[in-house]
């Protein structure tokens, strides 16, 4: 909403300067957002006499005029279709001045000087008639600064309204606003004053659905002449960005922004019977809207109708047949409040917004009706040399006699966290025009005005004084509570991964979650698990994430382009799951980690740093598994159940003997698809709450007697994995058995191809004795042996 | 001379050959480069076959009156060309340490080994910097869905179906039956933990949000961190308490800060924190739009109309909630202008921090 700053004055007395008047309304809730200056971009343009006025020698579609600014006499050429007689007073631009962030210059125009411009409302940037010259009346002296003969220069403030404020999108509410923060009187406007005639024509008004429309009130004026409103309305119409059109609508338009009333003024002779009817509409009946669009509408949709037809779609914008026109003589002004969830509700499924429509729908003043009608009746009627027609006709009144709202003086202070006297609650309330009595309980009954509708609660009277009196004017005491326990979750067991992640070189994404069927099916999505939204951002990836990969993939991608040597992402966040069997339950929401690591490794000299391979994607899961969930985890070789990876390198994390995610190579073809390196490696563990350990960990013994290693090294085949043969060690070996370690892997001559050479230590210690050598030589062959036939090798003892 | 060895007997012509014997070693100790050749010198007076051993084997031959002073002058020159020796050798071992401390120093400016860190993303790190301040002040974390119901998005906290305060937050609805959407704030938290307990409720709620909006201030996914205390007490001078301080630790200690009034649905009174620019510190800039002030985050008091919805009686209870975006605070922060890079994942973006 912007406000006129010279118009506010217009309403109530206001010396401060603008940016004082600003932070007031800013600190009591009605945000100023911008202060511009009009006027401003003037300097130097000023009224001229026309003195004479002759052709152009050389150029048949100017003129030669002769202008005087009092004390210097100058040729312009002009090209104007208005220049007036001699005598006649325009605004003239003489080289040096400033329009904007134009100088004009003195320049030829065929062949001959032209000393300055004859300027046009739009050539000034302060009107749109951009067909003639700007004249003014002669009553304005040759010479004088057209931005004080105008009264151009004003202040905009740019308030941000809150839906609940409907009363502060017009100059009165914020007039009233500043009235009750500033201790001052606030003038209501009244129009011209006008003498009501005869009313001339019986128009009945039925509102056939009074919950829509609970008042419903019009005027005829009659006589009319259609014309281009006086300088300043127009003016003070195109400073607030609102486009001056003619008298009949600018007066509308000017009431709109004064009293946040919308009007709608109908052609009298359009009316067909004449009458007005309220109705909600008939499915599928249509309506030519102003815009000149035709709508279908609902059984829900309220609309104003002559004695036939639909001519307005109500509150929100006026029909196409019966706009006022140049010819319009008569007229039928309505000025009515509607339901404001009916006006919504109709405005958003046609998506047609409007000025009316944007008040309506968060709540008009009913009890003002009359007066905004009065006053746009006896303008219209002033500048349209045209009758007020009768008395208004009022349907619905002023309503109900509302009831007085209690406020408990206790209650104020509880909640603001200060006292308030009885007598800053009721000068506050009373300067927000509310009717304010204490009961003999010391309780206060309240009456707000028409014009605040938002007022219907005693925690709303509270609001009103607290910022009223001010919030710097309370207290500021920072809370004690009370020391309680508190249960660590989700987040506690999360925040430590990401820090872990960090030291162990990994960089932290953060992505959108909206992905497209087939990459989100290429990681094995099932299609009736896809949450699909209904108005997605871009139409291409409709879906929430089933994987966090493939936004990782794309990062990877990105800082591929831009030629990182290496890449090692991570993101922790939400999958979405639907449930295919029952698709209204809300979606699973599964915390996952997921990783990619491609290219070289960040470390030393990059000359030597070798590429992220499998194992360092392995190591990403173990340090995860031992730090989340302090367990024991298991990468196992499972390539059917991970179409995506590469089949060498896929492999499911069994975290305690339960699948948990997978670790692998990307797939080669997807990889390319999906345009990054080959050999990007790519992980993702479910990190379920019930997965993470909750109890403390229990300290063991330390030992006390001797360990005994005991190496073996072998040959196996490619099939056979560490893993395996470790297991079947512990399986095989002895209870004194405390350890095995793989601790080298060999592959090359001497060892046959499909072959590889695998070294394990074994670590014997009794937790009761130290363990003799005859029987750590005697269990250890046992397990030599053992593993011999298991693995059908031979040992190389 | 000094008095454990005193000068032998008069014994013609050999001190003046133990002499020149021992100057000798002294010479040749001196052009000793290693303890070998150190020792092979020793050993040309100390050895079997060595100078003084020769001498010894005169002794015999002496007649018995010479004999001890002969053998005194023999072992004071063994003693003193022994005493050499281990000079000679400490000298050596102390040129060898000192030469095995030479040489250039190494090159501190060379990469460092091992995987360099990597980086916490500004977003996720400001959120959990955000939340680290109230859990120091009592409050403790919760977290909600994502995919919510209308009740739980907007009925419960006081927004009625077809009110203008639903335009304030353009929502992505999900496909399907179950009238679900993306929660447009963190909100739902609050009202799902009230449904869930009974005051006191003292909670902050971290998370992420969704809105139908992409541009270089809006994200189509945020994060928001939410508040909420409810007792039988807590004021609006509190929530200004609170909340001044939680700005003041975020920012720096000496900031300005300003409390306003503002209005959401779901708090009565409502508010707005705003600090000094922390760009232009109150002149006037770019990033405040000229206002000197940047908003922090909104708050009030819970409406009572929402604590009906989650059946706590509003004349017992009260209390305070409030919100604030994590991506305008990490923007702040960070002298970031565009919300887009947070999302763009670029690793020369993330690697700054």
């Amino acid at each position: 909403m912007r406000v006129s700053l010279r118009w506010l004055r217009e309403l109530i007395e206001l010396p401060e300067d603008p940016a004082t008047l600003a932070e007031r309304l800013t600190l009591a809730g009605l945000e100023v957002e911008t202060i511009t200056r009009a006027g401003e971009h003037l300097a130097g343009v000023v009224a001229a006499e026309v003195l004479a006025e002759e052709p152009h020698p050389n150029r048949p579609d100017l003129r030669l005029v002769a202008v005087g600014d009092g004390r210097t006499r100058c040729t312009v050429a002009c090209g104007a279709p208005n220049i007036p007689p001699p005598g006649g007073r325009v605004a003239f631009a003489p080289p040096g001045a400033r329009i904007g962030s134009t100088t004009v210059e003195a320049r030829k125009l065929g062949g001959v000087d032209s000393l300055g411009v004859l300027c046009s409302e739009a050539d000034l940037d302060i009107g749109t008639d951009a067909a003639g010259l700007l004249l003014l009346p002669d009553s304005v002296p040759p010479g004088a600064d057209l931005r004080d003969a105008l009264e151009l220069d004003d202040v905009l403030l740019d308030l941000a309204v809150t839906p609940n404020r409907p009363d502060a999108l017009g100059h009165l509410g914020v007039a009233r606003e500043l009235g009750a923060l500033l201790h001052r009187p606030v003038r209501l406007p009244t129009p011209p004053a006008f003498t009501r005639g005869p009313r001339e024509i019986d128009l009945p008004v039925r509102v056939d659905d009074p919950a829509g429309c609970p008042r419903y009130g019009a005027q005829v004026v009659r006589g009319l002449r259609v014309a281009s409103s006086p300088w300043h309305l127009r003016y003070r119409l195109h400073t607030l960005g609102v486009r001056p059109v003619s008298n009949l609508v600018d007066v509308t338009n000017l009431v709109l922004l004064l009293f946040a009333q919308p009007l709608h003024a109908f052609d009298l002779l359009q009316l067909r019977g004449p009458a007005v009817v309220v109705r909600r509409a008939r499915p599928g009946e249509t309506i030519w809207t102003l815009d000149g669009v035709e709508r279908t509408l609902t059984g829900d949709d309220l609309l104003i109708c002559d004695a036939e037809r639909p001519v307005a779609l109500a509150g929100i914008m006026g029909g196409l047949d019966s706009e006022i026109r140049d010819s319009t003589t008569d007229v039928l002004i309505e000025c009515a409040c509607f339901d404001p969830r009916s006006i919504r509700r109709t405005s958003r499924r046609l998506g047609l917004a409007s000025e009316s429509s944007f008040r309506f729908e968060r709540g008009t003043d009913r009890g003002g009706i009359p007066h905004a009608l009065a006053y746009a009746a006896g303008l219209i009627a002033d500048l349209g040399r045209g009758r007020v027609c009768g008395d208004p006709l009022d349907a619905g009144g002023p309503g109900p006699d509302p009831q007085p709202l209690r406020l408990r003086p206790a209650r104020l202070a509880r909640i603001a966290g200060r006292p308030y006297s009885k007598d800053e609650i009721s000068t506050t309330l009373q300067r927000l025009g509310c009717r304010v009595r204490f009961t003999p309980d010391d309780a206060a009954e309240v009456l707000p005005p028409t014009w605040r509708p938002d007022l219907t609660r005693e925690i709303d009277l509270i609001e009103e004084i607290t910022r009223i009196v001010g919030y710097a004017e309370l207290p500021s005491t920072p809370p004690v509570l009370a020391a309680a326990p508190r249960t660590p979750g989700n987040w506690e067991r999360l925040a430590p991964l990401r820090t872990l992640l960090v030291a162990r070189g990994l960089t932290e994404t953060v992505n959108l979650v909206f992905e497209d069927h087939d990459t989100l099916a290429a990681f094995g999505a099932a299609t009736d698990e896809l949450v699909r939204l209904r108005n997605p951002l871009d139409a291409a990836r409709p879906f929430l994430r089933t994987t966090l990969l493939p936004a990782l993939l794309r990062d990877l991608r990105t800082a591929f382009a831009h030629r990182a040597p290496g890449a090692a992402l991570f993101e922790i966040g939400k999958t979405f799951h639907r449930h295919p069997d029952d698709p209204a339950r809300p979606p699973d929401e599964v915390w996952r980690l997921a990783a990619t690591l491609a290219g070289q490794r960040l470390e030393w000299l990059a000359g030597n740093a070798p590429n992220y391979d499998f194992y360092d994607a392995a190591d990403v899961v173990a340090n995860v598994a031992r730090a989340a969930f302090h367990r024991t985890y298991r990468l196992r070789p499972d390539p059917d159940r991970l179409p995506w990876c590469h089949p060498r390198a896929a492999c499911i994390v069994d975290i305690e003997d339960h699948p948990a995610g997978f670790a692998g190579e990307l797939h080669p073809r997807l990889a390319q698809t999906l345009d990054v390196p080959q050999g990007t490696l790519v992980l993702e563990i479910d990190l379920r709450p019930e997965r993470f350990h909750t109890t403390p960990v229990q300290a063991r013994d330390l030992p006390r007697f001797p360990a005994v290693r005991r190496d073996l090294a072998a040959v196996f085949d490619e099939s056979v994995t560490a893993g395996a043969v470790a297991a079947a060690a512990r399986e095989l070996g002895p209870d004194f058995l405390e350890h095995v370690a793989v601790f080298d892997v060999y592959r090359g001559e001497p060892v046959p191809p499909g072959k590889k050479s695998l070294a394990f230590a074994f670590s014997y210690r009794h937790p009761d004795r130290t363990l003799t050598d005859p029987e750590v030589e005697l269990a250890h062959r046992r397990l030599v042996d053992g593993l011999a036939a298991r693995f059908a090798v031979t040992i190389r003892r | 001379m000094d008095a454990r060895h005193p000068a032998p007997p008069d014994t013609p012509g050999l001190p003046a050959e133990l002499d020149q014997l021992l100057a000798r070693l002294d010479a040749d100790l001196a052009a000793a480069r290693n303890p070998e050749e150190a020792r092979g010198a020793a050993a040309k007076l100390l050895g079997r076959k060595g100078a003084l051993t020769a001498l010894q084997k005169r002794l015999g031959s002496l007649p018995p009156a010479e004999r001890p002073a002969f053998g005194a002058a023999l072992n004071a020159a063994r003693q003193r060309a022994a005493e050499r020796l281990d000079q000679r050798l400490a000298e050596l071992e102390r040129q060898a340490f000192e030469r095995s401390l030479a040489g250039p120093p190494l090159d501190p400016t060379l990469p460092t080994r091992g995987p360099r860190l990597g980086h916490p993303h500004p977003l996720a790190q400001t959120m959990h910097d955000i939340v680290d301040i109230f859990v120091g002040m009592g409050f403790q974390v919760a977290e909600g869905p994502e995919v919510e119901d209308d009740f739980h998005n907007f009925e419960a906290l006081a927004f009625p179906p077809d009110h203008p305060a639903r335009d304030m937050q353009d929502t992505l609805f999900v496909d399907g039956p179950g009238n679900l959407l993306l929660r447009t704030h963190t909100s739902p938290v609050q009202i799902r933990t009230m449904l869930a307990q009974q005051p006191p409720v003292r909670i902050v709620c971290p998370g992420a949000v969704y809105r139908h909006d992409d541009d270089a201030t809006h994200s189509p996914r945020f994060h928001q961190v939410e508040g909420l205390l409810v007792d039988d007490h807590t004021s609006l001078a509190d929530l200004k308490g609170c909340l001044t301080l939680f700005v003041r630790q975020f920012f720096a200690s000496d900031l300005d800060v300003r409390f306003r009034a503002s209005f959401f649905p779901f708090t009565e009174p409502s508010g707005e924190f705003d600090c000094r620019c922390v760009a232009c510190r109150g002149a006037g800039c770019r990033v405040c739009k000229g206002s000197g002030w940047l908003e922090i985050l909104g708050c009030g008091m819970v409406d009572p109309e929402v604590f009906r919805h989650v059946g706590y009686d509003p004349e017992r209870w009260q209390g305070f909630a409030f919100g604030m975006g994590v991506e305008r605070l990490a923007m702040l922060r960070h002298g970031i202008r565009d919300i887009r890079l947070f999302f763009d994942n670029d690793l020369r973006f993330l690697s700054q921090f």
